[in-house]
């Protein structure tokens, strides 16, 4: 197994309460997870549904769990990623239903953002809901791989907890051989408008610089630095819950 | 925070604001001459300035005011509140041709929706607002209605049918909404009407994805009777 590739993938992350929940004393329904194994790295970020009482609790245990399973059965998910999704969201809603202990599934919605990434240089993401997904290939091509899957209406989305909502989902796989990913950033909808331009496509700058911070800081800097920039900045433009991980490799 | 991990304001993108779109379908007939007209453009002032008061609304709300009596006429095309000029609606006189204004009520919203798709903006589901004091007198509302109860139905449109005074037919304006039944306005209350109107509007345009919005039954009767 080639390893060199994967080992230098580098992720950092963080959530951050959005102003709009700290003033109705609401918790952070975001949460964020990372996962690796020998030879995979799995990141997920879920968004707890505004009206679910207790997504911040669904989020959290979903991304944790969608990472294990990803990483850990990546190959059945590359090669038969549909099958796999349906079988992940079944299980993933059963582990609900245990701590819900009896109240409804659906306050434990959630939506999810994910991907699997492998040594070999495969990749694959998937995405339910609102958020997205950009991607850098090579050294500096930037591309939304996966815009937010919403309904006609801005406040209409799919969560992990719909009826159907393993049909719904947007899978993205690379080729067998492909070696030209070398970022990704994938948020939840608190920065959806802030990231990219929803007519053009257009990425953010920040989002370039961000990409080109794994390589001057460890892991855990840069997680902090994620947080204080979503805190201090991205907030002026945005009052929702706010998401954000940054996995990049260097570009060799 | 260090200099290297600093991302400016500037480098984020500035998408425009989700925009609600909310159409005043009005009855300008004869019978509206007089206080009616008066109490009601008093009415459409105070939704704007109140919208206005509430920034995230204020750069979301587009309005749209239609009046009809012989034939319907657009007096304010789709803005945002800021940009209105046309606030004062005339009763021009004529019979009530309600179904000739909800239909350019429709076109209306039908056209601002494909604008929207088209530069990527956001949009919460539109909001009609119907308000009449009379009996229509041609058929075009039975047509109409059933479109606007077809679109109430797969959730792309909320219906407000509001009768204004003793003269208003209760059971026409039925037709227009399956889910909520009409309103009528008591005496010539505009003013607490669009006051609550404003509110209701402002929570929809700051809910979140996945948040069911309920309208607030209970502020209806500061202004209304259900019949």
């Amino acid at each position: 197994m080639i390893l060199h590739t994967y080992k230098k993938w580098r992720v950092s992350g963080a959530s951050v309460i959005g102003t709009s929940h700290t003033k109705s004393k609401t918790v952070c329904q975001d949460a964020w997870a990372a996962y690796r194994t020998q030879t995979v790295l799995s990141v997920c970020v879920c968004d707890g549904a505004g009206s679910a009482m207790f997504s911040d609790e669904g989020a959290t245990l979903v991304s944790k769990f969608l990472t294990q399973l990803f990483a850990d059965k990546f190959k059945f998910a590359f090669y038969r990623p549909k099958k796999f999704v349906r079988l992940a969201f079944s299980i993933a809603k059963n582990k609900l239903r245990k701590i819900a202990a009896g109240r409804s599934l659906r306050e434990f919605a959630c939506t999810v953002v994910l991907a699997a990434i492998h040594a070999d240089g495969r990749w694959l993401t998937l995405h339910l809901g609102d958020g997205g997904i950009i991607a850098r290939f090579d050294e500096n091509k930037f591309r939304v791989i996966s815009p937010p899957l919403k309904g006609e209406f801005a406040n209409e989305t799919v969560f992990i907890t719909s009826f159907g909502a393993s049909r719904c989902v947007n899978i993205n796989r690379s080729g067998i051989r492909a070696k030209n990913l070398t970022g990704l950033a994938l948020f939840s909808d608190g920065l959806e408008r802030i990231l990219y331009n929803h007519q053009t496509y257009e990425v953010a700058l920040a989002v370039e610089n961000m990409m080109t911070w794994q390589d001057k800081a460890d892991e855990q800097r840069i997680s902090g630095a994620i947080k204080q920039n979503i805190t201090e900045v991205f907030r002026q433009k945005t009052d929702d819950d706010c998401s954000l991980i940054i996995t990049t490799r260097k570009i060799l | 925070m260090s200099n290297d991990f600093r991302v400016n304001v500037e480098e984020l993108i500035s998408n425009p604001s989700n925009r609600v779109p909310v159409v005043l379908c009005l009855d300008a007939s004869g019978s509206m001459f007089g206080d009616p007209i008066r109490e009601l453009n008093n009415g459409i002032e105070l939704f704007i300035n109140s919208v206005k008061e509430d920034h995230i609304a204020a750069a979301s709300v587009e309005l749209c005011i239609i009046t009809f009596s012989d034939n319907a006429q657009v007096v304010e095309d789709f803005c945002g509140l800021g940009s209105v000029s046309h606030t004062q609606v005339m009763s021009t006189g004529g019979m009530t041709n309600l179904g000739a204004g909800v239909n350019l009520a429709l076109d209306r919203l039908q056209q601002r929706k494909a604008l929207y798709q088209k530069t990527g903006v956001e949009y919460y589901q539109p909001w009609l607002v119907l308000m009449t004091d009379g009996v229509p007198t041609t058929s075009e509302h039975i047509a109409a209605a059933e479109e606007t109860c077809r679109l109430e139905s797969t959730k792309k449109l909320v219906v407000f049918p509001i009768g204004i005074g003793s003269g208003a037919d209760m059971s026409v304006l039925s037709m227009f909404s399956k889910k909520r039944p009409p309103l009528k306005l008591k005496g010539l209350n505009f003013r607490q009407f669009f006051d609550w109107l404003s509110k209701s509007v402002s929570r929809v345009s700051q809910s979140m994805p996945g948040e069911h919005i309920k309208i607030d039954t209970s502020g209806i009767a500061a202004w209304g009777d259900i019949q």
